[in-house]
């Protein structure tokens, strides 16, 4: 008996080590090469994007555009380069039966976008497309979109933001518009009016008559509304204005001269600044009640106030130390830290909606910059250099900036807008039909 | 008379289930356990005997791997294999309402494309203030030749049953080539994407896998990250890897870790 569990445990404790061992010595099922890659080449991606097919010819001329827009919507982006559409092997047609991946790898393209338009009863167009990953021949995604014919420049958006959010991982920015003040007239007697176009450049109109002088315009993250400070019979107040109305109104009934709006992220206060006896301080007003709340206080000049994308916290310029630097205070007032540290002067803080950075305009040496840092002032990056640049803009997904910039000209101010990589490259104009200043970026269309 | 042995047989049997029982509970220890406990062997720290033998005169020698970043035991729950997208997912979108009405016929402005910067897209990111130059990737002739000689030099039989160190180079300086980085991402430094990829016999990659495919599913920074390391070992300016001929059962399976940390 005691022979016999005796060996019994000798087999178990043989097999357990035995088990221990193969475990212990075995190669790993794992790779056994293994290769850190910590550096690459950043340069854009090539995508090929071939006229979307349609049957008739009036859809072919739809494929045709939307291909073009969404291909320069994306190459604009410094994301992505396109590859020449003289070269394409394969026709739209067959594509949509299944991309011969070899003639395109050929052609070193690495995405292919392959769309198709189809007229819908009723007359809407039904937009589809794919994008392609040609190297491992699997598609990326996929998407359809309806819409009435005279909507295709912004389906065409939609496609680039889809295609760019896959790429990428970040959302697009592409079916968005920009404010701005469109500067028209001789110097002596210049005429700022409120215009408003697509984020490139298109579809552009202007909202305000000229009667009155209008800066600083922004964006409501509701979308409905914009808030800009105007001359109105020579008293500089903030407004509101209603996009699809029209309608102008005065925010609040102050005395003294208001100035700097920005809403806060749930668009439902307006934070500005109030000038009193020489000083300036911080206002937030709720667009509801109406009441009005003093962040700051003292005899210095504080301005510029914008949110951060949490509403938590409020970025400002202010001279409270002596020169005009960037400060973070709680978004109730209070706790104001001093963030810019280096040389030159400091304002027009704008935080990132993606929280990471906030992006300024800073003056050194008789320079301009445009710049970002991080919320706590570490990491400071000078993006743009001029001789005069200024109001930086956030794309909605916090990676591109708009500002406007000018280079000394005989026939005095001529500002016009550029947009940069938040990487400082692939800076570039915009095209306006006007001398263009104080761009506003919107949210992504709703 | 048979001798019928219930009570021993009874206690036998119980503590050989016990007993069993214990080993596997044990078993199951060291076979989960273990790797969180004793760090596992570094995947090569031992290049110094082949070195001699076949390094090239250029070569980027660096700190060895961290154990910890060597190898972590695969999670035990693998997640299910991510499913091809679906053919067209229908996004219905009706945009045409939420547009505003035009006041003004637009007037679209003759569109000039923009010059393409010449460094458009250097390596890092850009401060005009501090333009410090950064040295980028770029292969020269001398490498070219260190990585000629590395695969010359392993054509015949090696000693070695590992790569060199030099051989890592010339296919990490490979890859480095084709690898196209999120650089401007949000928090690109936490975007390390580990990749293993199967290798054909001619040097061909046969297969890629993404190691965690439950980021790759759910973090769309991830995926792009993802996707661009891919695009790396897929590209064909990258094929066929740079690998010597007779080491098969060495590179047949390599696992790559994509990093930007030298770009930010």
């Amino acid at each position: 008996m005691r022979s016999i569990r005796h060996t019994t445990f000798s087999v178990q404790k043989l097999i357990a080590v035995a088990a221990l061992a193969v475990i212990m010595f075995s190669p790993s099922a794992r790779a056994e090469v293994k290769i850190d890659i910590t550096r690459g080449v950043v340069e854009p991606i090539p995508i090929a994007i071939p006229s979307f097919y349609g049957n008739t010819p009036s859809e072919a001329k739809f494929g045709n555009d939307i291909a073009r827009v969404v291909s320069e919507d994306l190459v604009r982006s410094g994301l992505f380069s396109s590859v020449d559409p003289q070269s394409f092997v394969q026709d739209a047609n067959s594509l949509l039966v299944q991309p011969h991946f070899s003639d395109w790898r050929v052609l070193n393209a690495q995405a292919l976008v392959v769309g198709k338009i189809e007229t819908q009863a009723g007359g809407k167009l039904k937009v589809e497309f794919r994008l392609w990953d040609v190297f491992s021949e699997q598609q990326m995604t996929g998407l359809a979109y309806f819409s009435i014919p005279s909507n295709w420049r912004r389906v065409a958006h939609i496609v680039s933001d889809a295609i760019y959010k896959r790429v990428t991982g970040e959302d697009g920015y592409f079916d968005t518009r920009i404010v701005y003040i469109a500067e028209t007239g001789p110097q002596t007697r210049r005429i700022k009016r409120l215009a408003i176009m697509d984020q490139d450049g298109e579809n552009n109109r202007i909202l305000s008559d000229g009667r009155a002088i209008v800066l600083t315009p922004r964006f409501s993250p509701a979308m409905q509304q914009i808030t800009y400070m105007a001359y109105y019979n020579n008293r500089p107040r903030v407004y509101l204005f209603d996009i699809d109305t029209g309608k102008q109104t005065v925010l609040g009934d102050f005395d003294h001269m208001t100035f700097a709006p920005r809403f806060a992220p749930a668009g439902n206060r307006v934070v500005f600044a109030l000038s009193e006896s020489g000083a300036s301080n911080i206002y937030t007003m709720d667009l509801r009640t109406h009441r009005i709340q003093k962040l700051t206080s003292g005899t210095a000049i504080s301005s510029a106030p914008c949110y951060s994308p949490d509403g938590k916290k409020i970025t400002f310029e202010s001279d409270r130390g002596g020169s005009q630097q960037i400060y973070v205070m709680n978004a109730e007032g209070g706790n104001a830290q001093r963030i810019s540290f280096g040389n030159g002067n400091y304002g027009t803080p704008v935080w990132s909606p993606r929280g990471d950075l906030i992006a300024f305009t800073k003056m050194h040496g008789g320079r301009f910059y445009i710049g970002v840092m991080r919320p706590d002032g570490t990491g400071e990056r000078e993006l743009v250099e001029a001789w005069h640049a200024e109001g930086p803009t956030w794309a909605p997904n916090g990676r591109v900036l708009m500002y406007f910039k000018e280079a000394p000209s005989s026939q005095g101010s001529r500002p016009k807008l550029y947009s940069i990589d938040l990487t400082g490259y692939n800076e570039r104009e915009i095209q306006t039909p006007t001398d263009a200043s104080d761009p506003a970026w919107s949210p992504l269309l709703p | 008379m048979i001798y019928v042995p219930t009570v021993n047989d009874h206690s036998l049997k119980e503590s050989l289930t016990v007993s069993t029982g214990l080993h596997f509970l044990m078993f199951l220890f060291l076979y989960f356990g273990l790797p969180h406990i004793i760090p596992p062997l570094p995947a090569h720290h031992e290049p110094i005997p082949f070195d001699i033998v076949t390094i090239a005169e250029i070569t980027n020698t660096r700190v060895a791997d961290q154990p910890e970043a060597a190898a972590s035991p695969p999670p035990p729950q693998q997640t299910k294999p991510q499913a091809p997208p679906p053919a067209q997912a229908k996004a219905e979108a009706e945009p045409e309402a939420l547009m505003p009405k035009p006041l003004e016929k637009p007037k679209p402005p003759a569109e000039k494309p923009a010059p393409q910067q010449p460094d458009l897209f250097g390596s890092v990111l850009k401060n005009v203030a501090r333009m410090k130059p950064v040295e980028s990737p770029k292969v020269t002739d001398a490498d070219k030749k260190a990585d000629a000689n590395a695969a010359a030099s392993n054509l015949g039989p090696s000693f070695s049953s590992r790569l060199t160190i030099t051989e890592e180079d010339a296919l990490r300086r490979q890859i480095e080539q084709c690898w196209n980085p999120p650089v401007g991402a949000r928090d690109a430094q936490n975007l390390i994407v580990e990749v293993i990829i199967d290798v054909n016999p001619d040097r061909t990659v046969a297969n890629t896998e993404i190691v965690d495919k439950l980021r790759y599913a759910s973090d769309p920074f991830f995926r792009a990250a993802a996707d661009s390391a891919i695009r790396a070992v897929r590209n064909p300016k990258c094929s066929p890897l740079e690998l010597a001929a007779d080491k098969y059962q060495q590179w047949k399976r390599i696992n790559f870790n994509f990093d930007p940390r030298d770009m930010l």
